[in-house]
């Protein structure tokens, strides 16, 4: 057991990312050759946090199952009210990581919903995350059903698997932009821009809805107020490529260069992400911007990061992409969003 | 076309209970219409879910049928809906019980369908048994043991009860089977707030009263009923438990009793449950039957005019209605339900009940012993006596002529009867009662002159026997009920010479009245909870204690040994402390952490230590120099050592992090902005000396950084050209454009603290005392 804990220390000696994940499939393997029925659990709850805030998720998605098992066939797990906190807590993750990838269908995704609310209500927790979760994933697919989800969230009692207050407020702002109405999501994000609600999500994520809504909506002036107040929280980091997405087709509109600037800088990350969903969000911008440096004939698309031999064949490319896996979310949502916000995004270049 | 989004938008603003119940109806209709199977069935499970938990259960009964019949016709659905369509079930399933007109045979077979159901679902059958053990407390106690012991056999699933509820359930269990000791010990978790849902411990309390009402012991269900009382408020669906509670009032504080009934009465006649009904019935009849006999022998006779009993089916006279009329027909509706209920259940169980005599049980209570041995005193009732120079003496009537409330206040009773004042009014959603009378006071009043007070005008106040006596009941925002309270006495009582809080005892002159009654956030903390400060000013020591605590039904408690330097960061953790305290409703156990704050890195929490056992370490007995009961605030760490806040030393060196003090702080500027246009008229007079502090919001980068965007800056404050102005006296670092003599006009929405000195004036006012600038007494 000590070996074990010791094993679990030196996960911070390894790079964020792939090589932590590698390290810690190793101690699953160790400990499952040991049989030591806490520490394979511990470990595949460590392999599946490292992926959903270090990675692109997709290794969380494919240890889950076996997290689930592994509980689900020791008493002595479920015993331990930690334990089943634990595996709630990443049960969370995983209902809000599924819809990220278009292959896991909708009936799926439905399934782990009600498993999920299943075991929250078997153990006697808030079903406050499950609303909040599911109403998020319908705010793409059923506006009915994503609002009588949000409204029942509203209404239940946060709890400790529940994602805390500032994120209660962050949804909110999520949900009511998505309704357009702006002036609601304005009042529910006062708490986090006077900066009383914070996270590590937090202001940036929030500005992020605003500055997306006002780019959907052609506003590009608004949209540029909140852009500049997250753009250097955002930039760099893989868990943001949506953003960058966002700033892209923002810049496409105002400023060109800038944007062929975080283009260059981001491209790379893009490529190393497996997140159809961040990939998604990321090309709806990329589209814009190439559709920009297409018809402007530009060059600035080539540069240390970006190797093209012709741009202009690149950037529709880009655009080619950016439809297909849009096309690929929509097609599983029975919906058309995915295609639109990239229409939304080029319009008028 | 139809758009569930529409609905819901409307469904979720609309306020719980009949509202709401409405809306679904109309909602239900509309799917139905449309043939919307999936918000058929949504709106069915929705208003089943209302009906049960803001309603009388009756709508969800007749619901439920069409519910299932649906959901069998869908088989599509079955994946989406089952688990929420079991969940109604177990809902409507123990509704029924309260429905005489639901045969046990039907109950039977409800109970067949929902444990075949359970079975075809893979769901535990726990719940089953639980709501089978329920049943069967009603109707057979012998085959209680039996499901009970079935019902802990399985584990809990998807269907259960929540935990709190389960345990309120073990807790009823333990105590039908006669282990009372064992029933508290269960009940533990729910009374220390560790587990709770939204009728858990509400139901436990109401359970507790019920149970010790009749075992005799009306000290301890008094208390077990006042702490029911505090969660229950005015909501439908606790009419149980305020039959209960008026059952108990009849025994413990019939007056008390009265006040409910008149405000619960309506729901009553509303309500179709059955079970609710006879519970309420039976409680108002042993009320109005104890006030009857006490008023039988009284000039007028044991008769109300009271307007509330005009909705029940009785005769008025001139002298009003029967109160032996009243409880006769309480009774009898009571006999109606427990006969019928009884009859369905083949027992004796409720007919028993009614024929109980509390009497004997209620001669014996003797109020003042209302504390137990849970160590929390019960929360007492608000009551204000006003007094008026010796020469003024309106009538009840008079008085009712000067009722008038501001814009937006619903009047829901106004009446003067039997030398009473009796108003019942809903703003900003607050329902008040109060209840006025004026009474001869024998001299002595403990009070003690808070708010500037003089001398000759207190002891003006303490002359005059006379009082007008405003009684209230503080719900969950007692700073804004009792500046509604100061609004009413102020306009009814323009000329008064002041109030004394008889829970604090502190006495208001009248211009604090005034002040209070004009801003909203003139009512501090500190007056409140009654933080006391004394000391001595050749040692530098103070002494902090909440005596307002007390007045909130929770013990005082002391903080020693603070100084001039550090008494402000003190006043701070205590007023933080009071408001957990508060917040919670009541002071836990002695050595229960409660209101965690933050010191640098360490979390701490308070909690606190009896006087006896801290003041031997003091070597001091504070119980006796105060002549009150108190106890120690104690800083506790996470290891569960526990210190004196002043012997805690990073205390004074590092800022404590309140998760509060920002709630408070903006409440002190709302009062700035508030009070604004009284500086601006000050302003325009001769003034010695003045300053105002403005908000300064930081560029965007700044605020990224510092993870705030608004820093308050004080300065002298000047007129020019006709305006005022703020000379920068003050610099931050995250305002880096801003230099000490910059000038800013002054925006009254900017404006976050003031005060000025008027010329010739030895008095500095700030928006916190600005009551200064009004008369003491200007009678």
């Amino acid at each position: 057991m000590a070996s074990f804990q010791v094993t679990e220390q030196n996960f911070e000696t390894y790079e964020r990312g792939v090589p932590r994940l590698n390290a810690i499939r190793q101690a699953i393997a160790e400990a499952d050759q040991e049989k030591h029925v806490y520490w394979q659990f511990r470990f595949r709850y460590d392999y599946i946090e490292e992926s959903v805030f270090c990675g692109d998720r997709y290794y969380a998605l494919i240890m889950f199952p076996e997290l689930l098992q592994h509980y689900d066939a020791h008493p002595e797990l479920q015993d331990d009210a930690n334990i089943t906190h634990s595996l709630l807590v990443n049960f969370r993750w995983i209902v809000e990581a599924a819809p990220e990838f278009p292959q896991i269908s909708k009936a799926e995704i439905d399934n782990y919903f009600r498993l999920f609310r299943r075991r929250l209500l078997e153990n006697d927790y808030s079903l406050s995350i499950y609303y909040m979760k599911r109403s998020l994933f319908y705010l793409d697919i059923d506006l009915d059903i994503a609002s009588s989800d949000f409204y029942k969230f509203l209404e239940s009692p946060l709890d400790s698997i529940a994602d805390g207050k500032p994120l209660y407020y962050n949804h909110q702002v999520e949900y009511y932009l998505a309704m357009d109405e702006e002036e609601k999501a304005l009042k529910a994000a006062e708490p986090i821009f006077s900066g009383r609600m914070k996270s590590s999500a937090l202001p940036h994520s929030t500005l992020h809805k605003f500055c997306r809504y006002h780019v959907l909506k052609g506003d590009y002036e608004k949209a540029l107020s909140y852009a500049k107040q997250f753009e250097h929280t955002v930039t760099g980091d893989l868990y943001y490529l949506h953003h960058i997405g966002t700033l892209l087709a923002l810049y496409a509109h105002t400023d060109p260069a800038h944007a062929a600037k975080l283009f260059n800088r981001h491209y790379p990350l893009f490529l190393s992400s497996k997140n159809p969903w961040l990939r998604a969000a990321f090309l709806a911008g990329a589209a814009a911007f190439a559709k920009w440096a297409d018809t402007q004939q530009l060059l600035v698309l080539v540069s240390g990061a970006v190797q093209a031999d012709d741009p202009t064949q690149f950037a529709q490319q880009l655009c080619r992409d950016a439809e297909e896996v849009a096309g690929k979310f929509d097609q599983r949502n029975g919906t058309s969003i995915f295609t639109d916000r990239i229409r939304a995004f080029c319009a008028g270049l | 076309m139809f758009s569930a989004k529409e609905f819901n938008d409307q469904i979720y603003e609309a306020p719980h209970g009949e509202p709401r119940l409405k809306l679904l109806a109309n909602a239900i209709a509309a799917a139905d219409e449309a043939s919307e199977s999936r918000w058929q069935l949504q709106y069915r499970l929705d208003y089943i879910e209302e009906s049960t938990f803001h309603d009388d259960n009756y709508k969800a009964i007749v619901a439920f049928p069409e519910l299932l019949k649906l959901f069998d016709e869908h088989p599509e659905l079955e994946d989406d809906y089952c688990d929420d369509v079991m969940q109604a079930f177990k809902w409507v399933l123990e509704n029924t019980f309260d429905f005489y007109q639901i045969s046990r045979e039907e109950i039977e077979r409800y109970f067949d369908e929902f444990e075949k159901r359970c079975k075809k679902y893979g769901h535990s059958l726990r719940v089953f048994y639980m709501k089978k053990c329920k049943f069967y407390l009603m109707a057979d106690m012998d085959k209680v043991p039996e499901n009970y012991e079935a019902f802990h056999r399985f584990k809990r699933g998807i269907n259960s009860d929540c935990e709190a509820c389960e345990m309120s359930f073990d807790m009823k269990v333990a105590l039908a089977l006669g282990n009372e000791e064992e029933a508290l010990r269960i009940a533990q978790p729910l009374l220390r707030g560790e587990k709770h849902c939204a009728e858990v411990p509400h139901c436990t309390y109401g359970e507790l009263a019920e149970h010790y009402l009749y075992k005799g012991d009306i000290a301890e269900a008094h208390f077990y009923g006042t702490q029911c009382e505090r969660l229950i408020g005015t909501d439908a669906v606790f009419l149980t438990e305020m039959g209960i509670l008026l059952e108990l009032y009849s025994a413990a504080d019939a007056q008390h009793g009265w006040t409910l009934f008149k405000q619960s009465l309506g729901q009553f006649l509303a309500c179709r449950n059955p079970l609710m009904k006879m519970h309420y019935a039976r409680g108002a009849y042993r009320l109005v039957k104890v006030i009857a006999d006490s008023m039988k022998d009284s000039p007028d006779g044991a008769y109300s005019k009271s307007a509330v009993l005009r909705s029940l089916p009785l005769t008025f006279t001139d002298k009003g209605v029967s109160l032996y009329e009243v409880s006769d027909w309480f009774f009898a509706q009571a006999k109606d339900q427990c006969e019928k209920l009884d009859k369905r259940n083949e027992s004796t169980r409720y007919t028993d009940l009614l024929n109980t005599d509390l009497q004997a049980a209620s001669e014996a209570f003797v109020p003042e012993q209302h504390r137990t041995q849970h160590g929390i005193v019960p929360k007492q009732r608000a009551v204000f006596a006003v007094t008026l120079p010796a020469d003024k003496k309106p009538s009840i009537e008079e008085l009712k002529e000067r009722v008038h409330f501001p814009e937006g206040t619903e009047v829901l009773t106004c009446s003067a009867e039997e030398q009473q004042l009796f108003l019942v009014v809903r703003r900003d959603g607050i329902v008040t009662e109060y209840v006025l009378a004026a009474q001869e006071l024998p001299p002595g009043m403990p009070a003690r002159p808070v708010a500037g007070m003089s001398d000759e005008t207190f002891g003006e106040m303490m002359d005059v026997s006379l009082k007008y006596m405003l009684s209230m009941e503080y719900g969950s925002t007692p700073m804004l009920e009792m500046h509604h309270a100061m609004q009413l006495l102020y306009q009814l009582f323009p000329d008064m010479l002041g109030v004394v809080d008889m829970r604090t005892w502190h006495a208001y002159p009248r211009n604090w009245v005034k002040f209070a009654a004009s801003y909203e956030h003139g009512v501090t903390p500190d007056d409140l909870f009654g933080l006391f400060i004394s000391g001595s000013e050749e040692t530098g020591e103070i002494e902090m204690t909440t005596t307002g605590l007390c007045a909130l039904g929770l013990r005082e408690l002391v903080i020693s040994g603070t100084n001039e330097e550090n008494y402000g960061d003190f006043a701070e953790l205590l007023d933080f402390a009071a408001k957990a305290a508060v917040v919670q409703n009541m002071l836990p156990d002695a050595g229960t952490a409660f209101g965690s704050f933050r010191i640098g890195e360490q979390e701490l929490s308070f909690t606190w230590t009896d006087v006896a056992d801290c003041g031997e370490q003091q070597n001091r007995d504070i119980s006796e120099e105060q002549g009150i009961p108190s106890g120690f605030l104690l800083v506790q760490t996470a290891d569960g050592a526990a210190v004196l806040p002043t012997d805690y030393e990073p205390l004074t060196e590092e800022e404590a992090q309140f998760p509060s003090i920002h709630k408070d702080f903006l409440r002190r500027i709302r009062l700035a902005k508030e009070t604004y246009q009284a500086f601006e008229a000050l302003m325009q007079q001769p003034f010695a000396r003045a300053a105002v502090r403005l908000e300064y919001r930081m560029s965007e980068d700044m605020a990224d950084e510092y993870g705030y965007s608004i820093e308050l800056l004080w300065g002298d404050a000047v007129r020019k050209d006709g305006k005022i102005i703020q000379q920068v006296g003050e610099t931050a670092e995250t305002l880096p454009d801003i230099h000490e003599g910059d000038e800013t006009e002054v925006e009254p929405d900017a404006v976050a603290d003031w005060f000025i000195q008027p010329k010739g004036s030895e008095r500095t006012y700030g928006c916190q005392n600005l009551f200064y600038l009004w008369e003491e007494a200007e009678a």
